[in-house]
């Protein structure tokens, strides 16, 4: 095979230059829009605010209740920068051990973000 | 096959070219370099979200993975309680719990000085945090009181200013006041709190089998990678025995300690001296370090040490302006003088060697200790009774301080004193079950005391403090 540039034509030249850029739109175009659907699963599914609210609310409630002298079950619904997060503690006894359980949800899709186990002994 | 000419592009040869053609060479190489900049730009925001996400999934599986090493301390405290079972017992548990949810937490306990460390590993989808916690017993009815004086032959008497706040457990004779050298007591009331008589106040028997335990364990830990230094050392500056260095360093005879550093938080060291240790010059010493000599440890000149527990046959002195958290413990005299400090939660426990005449716990004046001290007392009937723990004018204690022997207090205790007799030395004679000036004051206590594993039948086990580890 031989290129011998200098023997090109002008209109070939604009022709094949062309075709290079509508290639290479499409080639963008494609892994454009297979990258922004790779990020935005990723954020979808570890979106960072969420994951950071969760596991701040999970743990200020998990505190929360070790330190209670008298434990007690709950769900309530906290809404934090317009987002609503359902925070649920189970709590089950075994004698003086009780078992603690807390699990912070989405409230709109009721996916849960985080779940903490304790236990605490309380003679 | 054909040839391949590599085209020359010469300043003549592009010249050559039509402009048109030069253009279309442009945009191709414009729109090349937009996309990779586009994508360049679109992989590293990718790649920053993607660490950002493992980051917060790493964070909250170390969270999650903290709260089961937590539940496993607590469970252990619910196994060893409600089994009611003895120190071995305790000690030789190892749990392992897999709570709903997933994860895991397993748990062990081995003796560190007068107390179990429990140690708990929570592990979460490959995440693991260690936590480890000081476990004893806690204190019995009778420590509420300020006083226990367990002599049933003796009245307590009380002379100068002394000044007992809180309740007192006494034998059958009375309390009453007295005067020593012409001072005699100048209270109005002898017990601002409840006498309580009892016709028999037996001395809780002190379990000694648990520091013989503990001190046969430690200097037995003679292991084949231990690295030993022949004859005497000094060691100064930032000392380094983080793994790949042994965990345990033999010591053919004294160790100087001067203007050192050493820390270790998540490992146990234990260094064995031949000789004696001083521990001088401002050391920083952190973690559960173990330093055993076989003859005296001293500390002093404002070093300060935390979570560490000293071993000494001979003798241990904490002075200088020194500041101790931990356990000190002595077949032989243990002194706290010259301004030292000793913080809660410390543990200073004077053992009964056997073959010599006592042991003895001394505070001096102008130091302070938040502490359990307990000095064993002797079991030779035919030996006298030399066992003792004195706190001078002008210390101050806080906590709890228990002698089976005797115990002479000048000084200020802010919590419970629990003796078989008090004295008071005044040449020549010797009063036996008299205070003069002291003051113990049970309302002053702060913090829940929690005493070493070292009284028979005492299997209320207790968290002392939790130690955090990554």
């Amino acid at each position: 095979m031989t290129i011998e540039m200098n023997m090109l034509k002008a209109g070939d030249i604009r022709g094949l230059t062309i075709m290079e850029v509508l290639m290479a739109g499409v080639i963008f175009m494609t892994g454009f829009t297979t990258l922004s659907f790779l990020l935005s699963e990723t954020l979808g599914r570890y979106s960072a605010g969420d994951q950071t609210t969760a596991a701040n609310l999970a743990r200020q409630y998990m505190e929360e209740t070790l330190a209670a002298g008298d434990l007690a079950e709950f769900d309530r619904v906290i809404r934090y920068s317009g987002v609503a997060y359902r925070v649920v503690c189970r709590i089950e006894s075994i004698g003086p051990l009780s078992i603690i359980e807390i699990s912070v949800s989405r409230e709109k899709t009721g996916e849960i973000l985080i779940e903490l186990y304790n236990e605490k002994y309380q003679p | 096959m054909g040839n391949i000419v590599i085209p020359s592009f010469s300043k003549n040869s592009l010249n050559s070219l039509p402009s048109s053609a030069l253009d279309s060479g442009s945009a191709l190489i414009t729109v090349l370099a937009v996309l990779f900049i586009l994508l360049t730009a679109f992989f590293a925001v990718f790649s920053l979200a993607l660490n950002r996400a493992s980051f917060l999934h790493d964070e909250m599986n170390r969270i999650r993975a903290s709260y089961l090493a937590e539940a496993g301390l607590n469970r252990f405290l619910h196994v060893s309680n409600s089994r009611q079972v003895n120190w071995k017992s305790a000690a030789a548990t190892s749990l392992v719990h897999h709570p709903p949810g997933g994860g895991r937490y397993d748990v062990r306990a081995a003796l560190y000085g007068g107390y179990l460390a429990v140690s708990s590993r929570g592990t979460y989808k490959g995440r693991t945090v260690c936590r480890k916690a000081l476990v004893g017993v806690l204190p019995w009815s009778d420590l509420n009181a300020a006083v226990v004086n367990c002599s049933m032959d003796y009245s307590l008497v009380l002379a100068g200013r002394s000044r007992i706040t809180g309740d007192a457990i006494v034998g059958p004779e009375p309390i009453r006041p007295g005067s020593i050298s012409g001072e005699e007591f100048s209270g109005r009331k002898l017990v601002d709190g409840n006498i309580c008589h009892r016709p028999n106040a037996p001395f809780p028997e002190i379990n000694r089998e648990i520091i013989r335990e503990y001190i046969k364990m430690t200097k037995s830990a003679r292991s084949d990678s231990a690295q030993r230094i022949y004859g005497s050392a000094i060691w100064q500056g930032q000392i380094d025995i983080a793994p790949p260095h042994p965990d345990l360093i033999i010591i053919g005879n004294d160790l100087e300690i001067y203007a050192a550093e050493l820390r270790s938080p998540d490992r146990p060291i234990t260094i064995i001296a031949g000789g004696n240790i001083r521990i001088d010059g401002e050391s920083r010493i952190d973690g559960l370090v173990q330093f055993v000599a076989e003859r005296s440890i001293v500390v002093a000149n404002g070093s300060r040490i935390n979570d560490a527990v000293l071993l000494a046959d001979d003798s241990l002195i904490i002075g200088g302006a020194a500041q101790f958290t931990g356990q000190a413990i002595c077949g032989g005299r243990i002194g706290i003088n010259d301004r030292a400090e000793i913080r809660y939660p410390s543990l200073l426990y004077a053992y009964y060697p056997g073959h010599k005449g006592g042991s003895m716990i001394s505070f001096g004046r102008n130091t302070t200790s938040a502490v359990v001290a307990i000095a064993e007392g002797n079991t030779d009937p035919d030996s006298p009774p030399v066992d003792i723990i004195q706190i001078d004018s002008g210390a101050v204690v806080k906590g709890t301080v228990i002698c089976p022997e005797g115990t002479d207090i000048k000084g200020q205790l802010h919590g419970t004193s629990l003796t078989g007799y008090y004295y008071y030395y005044d040449e020549p004679t010797l009063y036996i079950n008299w205070l003069k000036d002291a003051e113990i004051n049970r309302s002053r206590l702060d913090f829940l005391t929690v005493l070493p594993m070292s009284f028979a039948g005492r299997n209320d086990y207790a968290i002392l403090m939790m130690i955090d580890d990554d």
